[in-house]
């Protein structure tokens, strides 16, 4: 039987050659590369609104997260699975669902990060911060949960809900990454710095990317590199082979003229990265900077968007709750 | 129509402020004042005019009346902030875009300034003192309070943990003081030229820290928290008192009226506005929504009316009436 790390090196294997060679593979016809198959409602929002979309790492189940104060979960486009709704409907910034699927996590401004099992019951809330939780991340095993909070704070915490370290930051703690294979995560400061630090919180490297606010921070497929993305429009890609050296700057790919700020990304392991932006344009690039495909999909804002873990479906939301479907084109 | 309603509306609201009255705080009216989230009231300096702030990005210009003024609109929702210059005549704005402008009262937009490249959590005028011409200050998500000159570049500066959100300026335009997230407040004194600082850091209780405000004798402060309480402290950093604002939830608002006495207004999530006695004693209190979460509160410059927003974007205009000496 192959061991779990040979497998595991394998899998990397052929994600990082896939990564290598694709901009070529891709280098095709703009309308070839994404279809719009569908738009839909998922939270009904008006001013000070956000949208978070997920795939579950597993399936094409996926969550939605809202200013509203509901996470949902979809079966499917337009099929709710369930629906969790926080107390006195606190805006949402983000969740998560756990790569088992029994459990959701949210994010909060109200200051606590709720579990709930699939099936609806409450599990834990893990606080309280001292202001909004921004983001969660599920650590592997039974290592815990990461939060992530306007106090400027990281923190650690176990299944159980004890606070097992805090690490505090200049600014918001805004987004985080999970590098699961490599055990350390990268989190964003609006300050325009990633703090990188182990599954156990241990201080690997703090990154100063020099592009404002970070609105996403996603590894790559491979966990090798890291791409930044914000308030300056462009899209940086660092190499984190090394974690606890200075991270040497792959490639910058350059704001577009008037689309303003990036509020996601999204990488396959075929190499094709989505980027959503204010103006409201799904883009699709290489990660050579080429710039392959784009779709305007809203006058609103795009804040977030995920593909499906076969990399042939993509989400994407907008600021005013609605989800774009679009089918994506494999390479041949 | 609103032409002709206006006279009548300011007949009754000086009814009202004429007419005796058992309770010491008395709605006089409300009005729906945005479809959204209002973050911010403010009276303009010599109580003519009120300003709101949306999570919308909008911020509009108010007759006491509720007659609509200018709309100052543009810029990156949400807007947390919007206030008067100290003669009235002009007005700043918070970009989330990590911007400030500043307009005329008729809505005319004068300037842009770039403060941050974050959201802009706070912004207000900095009057002159004896060296430096006035300038500007602004606090932000990237979690920096910034002194600023008259260009909007900055003087001086500090990087605090997590979002810098909150802070006052004393009327001698010598004292900052700023909140973070992180439930710290940090008294500021900028050197004459505004090009140095000292700043002394005070931890409270409170969690994230939604308002701070000054007594109108400049000596104490009033801080309201997400712990639902309001606590008053002395300019020495030491805390005095803490008052329950709020019975659930958040306190988002806390100010003075400079009136003789003195008094205090908190606002709670439980949708009250309460009335205190300089001495902490409640006087009054005034439940105006079981709805929503009130969000922000000011006090007029002759201390006989306050203003009061709600998340849901209801403002209500309530007297005020002190009959401590």
């Amino acid at each position: 039987m192959m061991s779990r790390t040979l497998r595991r090196f394998f899998v990397l294997c052929a994600a990082s050659v896939a990564f290598v060679f694709s901009p070529t593979v891709w280098a095709q016809s703009s309308q070839s590369i994404l279809n719009l198959e569908k738009q839909f409602r998922a939270h009904t929002l008006e001013g000070e609104s956000l949208i978070q979309v997920s795939y579950s790492p597993a399936s094409d189940l996926f969550i939605t997260s809202a200013s509203d104060g509901k996470l949902r979960v979809w079966s499917a486009p337009e099929s709710i699975r369930r629906e969790f709704t926080t107390p006195n409907q606190s805006m949402l910034f983000n969740a998560r669902i756990a790569p088992d699927e029994l459990s959701v996590i949210s994010a909060a401004y109200n200051g606590s990060a709720t579990r709930w099992s699939i099936d609806s019951q409450l599990l834990r809330n893990h606080g309280p911060h001292l202001s909004g939780v921004t983001d969660v991340e599920i650590l592997p095993g039974q290592l815990g949960i990461v939060t992530s909070s306007d106090d400027g704070s990281i923190r650690f915490w176990s299944n159980t809900g004890d606070l097992l370290r805090r690490i505090e930051r200049p600014g918001v703690t805004r987004h985080m990454a999970l590098a699961q294979s490599r055990d350390f995560i990268a989190a964003s400061q609006d300050i325009g710095e990633v703090t990188l630090l182990t599954t156990s919180g241990d201080l690997l490297q703090i990154l100063s990317t020099s592009q404002g606010r970070l609105n996403d921070v996603i590894f790559s497929p491979d966990q090798k590199q890291l791409l930044t993305a914000g308030f300056d429009g462009t899209i940086k890609i660092w190499d984190v082979s090394q974690p606890n050296k200075p991270l040497p700057l792959v490639r910058t790919i350059p704001a577009f003229a008037g689309a303003g700020w990036v509020e996601g990304l999204a990488l396959t392991r075929s190499g094709l990265l989505a980027s959503a932006s204010d103006d409201g344009v799904l883009r699709i690039w290489s990660t050579q900077g080429d710039l392959l495909s784009s779709i305007k999909l809203s006058d609103h804002h795009l804040m977030s968007l995920s593909f499906s873990p076969d990399g042939r479906r993509l989400l994407v939301a907008a600021q005013d709750g609605t989800v774009s479907v679009l089918t994506v084109n494999q390479p041949r | 129509m609103s032409f002709f309603l206006a006279p009548l509306r300011f007949f009754s609201l000086v009814l009202a402020l004429a007419s005796p009255a058992a309770a010491e705080l008395r709605l006089l009216r409300d009005w729906k004042a945005s479809p959204v989230f209002l973050q911010h009231v403010e009276f303009s300096p010599d109580s003519s005019l009120l300003v709101t702030a949306s999570g919308g990005g909008v911020a509009q210009i108010w007759t006491l009346s509720g007659v609509r003024g200018a709309e100052l609109k543009g810029q990156r929702a949400p807007m947390f902030k919007a206030h008067f210059r100290s003669d009235g005549q002009e007005l700043i704005t918070t970009g989330y875009d990590g911007s400030a402008w500043i307009w005329s009262l008729n809505g005319e937009r004068l300037r842009s300034l770039s403060f941050h490249r974050a959201a802009t959590a706070e912004a207000r005028f900095l009057p002159a003192n004896s060296t430096s011409p006035a300038g500007f200050v602004s606090s932000s998500d990237d979690g920096q309070l910034v002194i600023r000159g008259p260009d909007g570049q900055p003087r001086w500066s500090r990087l605090f943990t997590g979002t810098a959100r909150q802070f006052v300026i004393n009327q001698d335009a010598d004292l900052i003081i700023g909140s973070t997230d992180d439930g710290q407040l940090h008294l500021i004194n900028p050197s004459n030229d505004r090009r140095s600082a000292t700043v002394r850091t005070v931890k409270t209780n409170h969690g994230r820290i939604n308002r701070i405000a000054f007594s109108p004798d400049q000596t104490r402060f009033a801080v309201a928290g997400v712990d639902g309480s309001v606590t008053i402290w002395g300019l020495n950093g030491q805390s005095l008192q803490r008052l329950p604002a709020s019975s659930s939830g958040w306190s988002r608002g806390a100010v003075y009226c400079p009136s003789r006495s003195g008094d205090l207004l908190t606002i709670g999530d439980d949708g009250t506005l309460q009335q205190w006695s300089p001495n902490g004693s409640l006087i009054d209190s005034l439940r105006l929504t079981r709805q929503a979460s009130l969000t922000s509160v000011d006090c007029s410059s002759n201390g006989e009316l306050a203003s009061v927003v709600s998340s849901k974007g209801d403002l209500w205009l309530v007297s005020v009436r002190s009959d401590q000496p």
